[in-house]
């Protein structure tokens, strides 16, 4: 294995010639695979075409120190752009380097082109030129928008017509309600194409699947239909972006969409109790389902570090004869979570799960497990818009 | 595959969240067993800390012993350190899941003690919420698994309050009988109380991952239907070695022997995947008619045949991984003159249109060369060779390798020319490795199959007719082995592929064993 391969399988990028990066690359896999007896040998594994979209070398290099627990899972081509439009100097600019792992002892390593393109100042505008040609041939195409921006610069609206998806986190955007109604709107005029997925809507999956599970039971699944009350409480810590109340607000047209409730109204804004100066208020909403009406709030608390960036607890209640209050409470390690349903006249059931706090790669390798639309979640983005109607 | 149990919840529908069944009551017969510690409840807490069990469930550990619920849980605390990865920070988890464990003593033998289980049940349904739902898991020896239905079914116990919307599942553990009598009798007798769509037939091997994407492989894949038929397949090879012996299963195996051990349940299985039709649903009545369907298409080999379609062995001394080890007939609690066959070579026909005179050569053994389970299927040569002699002779079959275990994954062999300015050609091979492809675990066979068990769904679990339809092959040949005694058994060395009257076997149809 020659000595150029040999940095870069330990992760050491190499700066690359722009206009010929695919054959730099051939070149560097040829001289891999011709020892392929050495005890060193490495596979070129590639299931898809991931491109990240920054604007900051800084997110770039996050990125690029996160791709690692990523292609483990995931074996792709990264193409990290750093897109930087804003700069006076233009200028293109590309590194390659390969992420590999020992899937076990004794085995090949499995290696993984990584590829880091900066875009500065005009130069921004050819960074398509660049990037499709640099797709694999034969595989999905994705697209991780690791940026609170919204609306995509020009140039890769170009690039948009070859990818199969695209996964955001509205976790990252300033304003979640507005945002989310804009990317609902671009989803309905794109037809769906590309598929669109969210990091922030994959952050509350384990807790709609608790809540779900809380109705299999023929015993419990009545007070679906009578649900009066949902209280939310979500970890907000003062930083610039606010991803509980996002996944508040998404939570909630879940509900309503698959129960069927019809909004009656956007109440003010909920201010929590004992809340301090600065602390930021929630939301409330309020629906009509067929057993009456709904109230829900969504209330920021500023303690629940612990439970990571999301919901500290979740609680519905249900009327009837039999009131009923279905909660689930992050617990005192953020690894678990306590579910608990309280019926009068019998045992409360309660148990203790795990509710793994995934980071972002983490959340993205479990999205990376679809290859389908999420025809949900653009039902739900359907809701949010109607819900944060103005 | 389809989830009846929870349809009718609406937060289910179009989510992208797990199936996970309806509360219930999981009974554990044979609780004090190392099934129970080494793989059940393991799987269970495993299933429970990943949110696919339902809030609710309880599980109820009965045999003989007498635990009380906390010795007992204990037991089962001490067996998750040892038999599966639990932390420090799991520590909640383990308590809360812990929490719903029970213990029982019962006499499994006695009538009389299930009326007591039945009370404890029913309790369980009102703390708990499990509607009257359960499972009962039979990890006891095989010859109790009548008298546990028969006794389950006395007890009012085997369709729990009559009533449709709950239901009583029975899982049992092969082997499902001892020979075609006696998994007719056991299938009378199981199906009788339960009906036949609640009777769960375990067999680990068809909850593993590999072993269901080769339906994956043949179905999703639009390329290899075409040619998976006898105009272009020349021969199937399907190979499942072990490298060890017979461990602590040696009372068990000598009765048993290989045939009856690995190629009735484990490898006719595998055979009936490799070679059915297609189902119309990807769903487990559609999918289990389509397997029995083809096993009904096995072609039969009698008695006076067995000699030129089958070949048993028996391993003498030898090494395995660089370490003696010793005869089959030197293991404790094994007859020292035992005819008791450790490999078995078979040869299947399926007489259908879509294989007609293709053979399945079909081989299984204990202390072989290494473990490994693996499906080749060789392909026909090319009709006519236009590379001239020389090349010719270096012209091999394409050979398309499924490997269930242990590195999972499937590999296509074709020949390419060698570079340079003469016509030499050289067999290569394209290979995927799921580990290559994918990092993710896969969930234990266990925990695939008790999950499934939970929801309802019983496509891998194994149906009466096919049962009774492996039977019908191997029994013939059992009984000649039988009749024979030592007479016609061959020795192979420990460590080695098998006797060399199996390699005899396949080269007298012009073929050789696949090097694995």
């Amino acid at each position: 294995m020659g000595d150029a391969l040999e940095s870069l399988i330990w992760g050491q990028p190499r700066e690359a010639n722009v206009s010929a990066l695919t054959a730099e690359l051939d070149a560097l896999w040829r001289s891999a695979t011709e020892d392929a007896e050495s005890p060193n040998a490495v596979i070129r594994a590639c299931a898809l075409t991931l491109l990240v979209y920054t604007e900051s070398e800084e997110a770039g290099r996050e990125v690029s120190n996160l791709l690692g627990a990523l292609t483990l899972q995931n074996p792709c081509r990264a193409l990290i752009m750093v897109v930087r439009p804003e700069e006076s100097a233009a200028g293109l600019s590309a590194w390659i380097s390969a992420v590999c792992h020992l899937p076990a002892p004794g085995e090949k390593q499995v290696c993984c082109e990584h590829i880091t393109i900066v875009a500065r100042g005009d130069a921004a505008r050819d960074l398509d030129k660049v990037v499709i040609p640099l797709m694999v041939s034969g595989l999905p195409v994705y697209v991780w928008w690791r940026s609170g921006r919204r609306t995509q610069p020009e140039p890769f609206q170009k690039i948009m017509r070859y990818v199969d998806r695209v996964i955001i986190d509205s976790g990252l955007f300033v304003y979640p309600e507005a945002d989310l109604t804009t990317i609902s709107d671009r989803i309905q005029r794109s037809g769906g194409h590309p598929a669109t997925n969210d990091l922030n809507w994959a952050r509350i999956t384990p807790w709609r699947e608790l809540v779900a599970q809380c109705f299999d039971s023929e015993d419990t699944r009545p007070y679906l239909d009578r649900i009066s009350e949902v209280r939310v409480e979500y970890s907000e810590r003062g930083a610039d972006v606010n991803p509980g109340l996002g996944q508040g607000v998404l939570f909630t047209a879940w509900l309503a969409g698959r129960l069927g409730w019809q909004l009656a109204g956007r109440g003010p804004q909920a201010v929590p109790p004992g809340a301090r100066q600065g602390d930021i208020a929630g939301r409330t909403f309020s629906f009509k389902g067929e057993a009456g009406d709904i109230g829900v709030k969504l209330i920021p608390r500023r303690e629940g570090e612990e439970c990571g960036a999301g919901f500290l607890s979740l609680k519905l209640k249900a009327v009837g004869d039999l009131p009923a209050t279905f909660s689930l409470a992050c617990g005192g390690d953020r690894n678990v979570v306590t579910t608990r349903t309280e019926i009068p006249g019998r045992q409360p059931i309660e148990r203790t799960v795990r509710l793994e706090v995934l980071d972002e790669i983490g959340l993205l390798n479990e999205e990376l497990k679809f290859s389908n639309r999420d025809r949900l979640y653009e039902e739900v983005l359907t809701l949010v818009a109607l819900m944060t109607a103005s | 595959m389809a989830a009846p149990s929870v349809l009718t919840n609406p937060l289910r529908e179009g989510a992208r969240i797990r199936r996970t069944p309806q509360p219930c009551a999981m009974v554990i017969f044979g609780a004090s067993g190392d099934l129970t510690a080494r793989k059940l409840v393991p799987a269970l807490y495993h299933l429970a800390r990943e949110r696919l069990l339902p809030p609710g469930l309880s599980v109820v550990g009965c045999s003989r012993s007498p635990y009380t619920h906390e010795q007992f849980r204990e037991k089962m605390r001490q067996a998750l350190k040892e038999h599966s990865r639990v932390s420090e920070q799991d520590a909640p988890i383990v308590e809360s899941f812990t929490k719903n464990i029970y213990y029982l003593p019962v006499d499994t033998g006695n009538p009389s003690a299930y009326g007591p289980l039945a009370e404890f049940l029913s309790e369980l349904d009102r703390d708990h919420g499990a509607s009257g739902n359960r499972v009962y898991y039979l990890a006891t020896p095989p010859s109790s698994f009548p008298v546990i239905a028969r006794h389950l079914g006395g007890a009012g116990l085997a369709r729990p309050g009559g009533a449709e919307k709950n239901w009583a599942r029975i899982v049992i553990e092969k082997p499902f009988g001892h020979d075609l009598q006696s998994a007719r009798d056991l299938n009378r007798v199981v199906t009788g109380v339960f009906g036949e769509q609640n009777v769960y037939r375990i067999d680990h091997y068809l909850g593993k991952e590999t072993v269901q994407n080769l339906l994956v492989f043949r179905f999703a894949n639009g390329i290899f239907e075409p040619i998976w038929n006898r105009r272009y397949i020349d021969h199937v090879q399907i190979t499942v070695a072990e490298d060890l012996g017979v461990e602590n299963r040696a009372a068990y195996f000598e009765e048993a022997g290989l045939l009856r051990d690995m190629i009735q349940s484990h490898v006719l299985q595998l055979l009936s995947l490799v070679t059915m039709e297609a189902s119309a649903r990807f769903e487990a009545r559609a999918l289990r008619d389509e397997k029995a369907k083809v096993m009904r298409c096995f072609r039969s080999i009698t008695a006076e045949e067995a000699d030129r379609f089958a070949v048993r062995g028996q391993y003498i001394a030898g090494f395995v991984a660089g370490r003696r080890v010793e005869a089959y007939r030197s293991e404790s609690d094994v007859d020292p003159a035992s005819v008791t066959e450790t490999y078995a070579a078979l040869k299947v026909f399926v007489d259908n249109w879509r294989w007609a005179d293709v053979p399945f050569y079909i081989r299984s053994g204990k202390r072989l060369a290494k473990k490994v389970t693996e499906i080749s299927i060789q392909f026909r040569r090319v009709p006519h060779l236009l590379f001239g002699n020389r090349a010719a002779d270096t012209i091999e079959p394409n050979l398309l390798s499924l490997q269930i275990q242990p590195d999972e994954g499937i590999s296509l062999k074709f020949s390419a020319k060698y570079p340079g300015t003469m016509m030499q050609i050289r067999p290569v091979k394209m290979q995927f490795q799921y580990g290559e492809s994918f990092g993710a675990e896969p969930p234990s066979a266990y925990e695939t199959l008790l999950l499934d068990c939970m929801l309802g769904d019983n496509s891998l679990f194994t149906r009466n007719d096919s049962v009774e339809l492996s039977w019908e092959l191997v029994d013939p040949i059992l009984a000649r082995w039988k009749e024979d005694g030592r007479k016609g058994l061959a020795f192979y060395e420990a460590g080695s592929w098998g006797p060399s009257e199996a390699d005899s076997f396949i080269e007298r149809d012009g073929r050789r064993w696949q090097r694995l």
